[in-house]
């Protein structure tokens, strides 16, 4: 999943991870959190854009989660899906022809 | 590919700098509709945010939010503004709004407050509802009682499906921070208790058909619901 972060100050990887993985522990539990297998794969901080990896079952519940996030570290945020796929090398493929 | 509408934006008029910005998040997000709330006073004069929606490559729509106290001012508002906007949107603060609101085939889009409790979407009001009801991102996003908003959400929803009233998803955006992909505000409709085909068609198909129909009877506006103009005779006959 490509995900598109919307912050007033640029924010790293570390903090976008932390951020998520608490929004998933507080909308999931802990149980839902451990199920989802959500991780951030990559963070480019310039576009403030990420790539998240997820059970194919867990997408809907991952995107939720997401489109409720507020704030990151106490800042205002928002977090929208740009893209999904099946596959992280399919994802990159349809990445390339929209950017081509 | 499925195309996405987001027919609650309610961005200030005349801020071209936070129009712009949502709208080259709003193509990022492959919405191709939005929905632009305009009071009745601009109604008639054309609005700058509009033009970058467009040059953006989003179709704009304009629309209205009613927030009537009775059941009178609900009609007048509708006998008054009804042929000036491409989507009527009512908020049901009173049952008396409501039962009304739900039944008139002027209105578009329903909208129950989370604020007042009390007036719920349930019972009789559900069964004969002819408008679509509105699920807005922003009442759960900008509430610290998010438990308490997803029982209610839930709630309706379920009301909802058992009389097969439609729904639809929106933002109700101001800023770019607001703003949300439909297709994740359909992942938060489905998390809620809407099937996912339904939900989709919340973000999409629904919303974009009520324009559509809209846009119709704007442009023929003597013609009845479900009739339109193929093509016209060519000669007198």
């Amino acid at each position: 999943m490509l995900v598109k972060f919307l912050t007033r100050d640029p924010a790293s990887s570390k903090v976008v991870e932390q951020a998520v993985y608490r929004s998933i522990d507080d909308m999931l539990g802990k149980f839902g959190s451990a199920d989802t297998k959500a991780r951030m794969i990559g963070f480019d901080e310039t576009t403030g854009k990420a790539v998240f990896r997820c059970k194919t079952s867990s997408a809907e519940k991952l995107r939720a989660v997401l489109a409720l996030m507020t704030e990151m570290h106490g800042k205002p945020a928002a977090a929208m899906v740009v893209r999904s796929s099946g596959t992280i090398k399919a994802l990159r493929v349809r990445l390339r022809r929209n950017s081509s | 590919m499925r195309a996405y509408a987001d027919l609650h934006l309610s961005p200030p008029l005349d801020d071209t700098a936070n129009a712009r910005s949502m709208a080259s998040l709003l193509t990022q997000l492959q919405t191709r509709v939005v929905g632009l709330v305009v009071p009745p006073e601009r109604s008639s004069s054309s609005l700058p945010i509009a033009e970058v929606f467009r040059n953006a490559g989003i179709d704009v729509a304009t629309r209205l939010d009613v927030k009537p106290k009775s059941r009178e001012e609900l009609l007048k508002s509708l006998r008054r503004f009804r042929s000036k906007y491409e989507i009527i949107s009512v908020e049901c603060n009173t049952s008396h709004v409501s039962r009304v609101a739900v039944r008139d085939r002027r209105v578009d889009i329903i909208h129950f407050p989370k604020q007042q409790s009390g007036n719920l979407f349930r019972g009789n009001l559900a069964k004969s509802c002819r408008a679509a009801l509105e699920f807005n991102l922003s009442e759960l996003i900008s509430d610290p009682t998010l438990e308490t908003r997803l029982r209610l959400f839930r709630r309706e929803i379920e009301t909802a499906a058992e009389t097969s009233t439609t729904v639809i998803g929106s933002s109700n955006a101001s800023n770019p921070f607001g703003l949300r992909s439909p297709r994740d505000i359909a992942a938060v409709l489905y998390m809620i208790g809407l099937p996912l085909d339904l939900a989709l068609r919340g973000v999409s198909d629904i919303p974009l058909g009520i324009v559509k129909k809209n846009r119709l009877r704007l442009a023929e506006p003597q013609i009845d619901e479900g009739v339109r103009i193929l093509r016209r005779s060519t000669r007198n006959e």
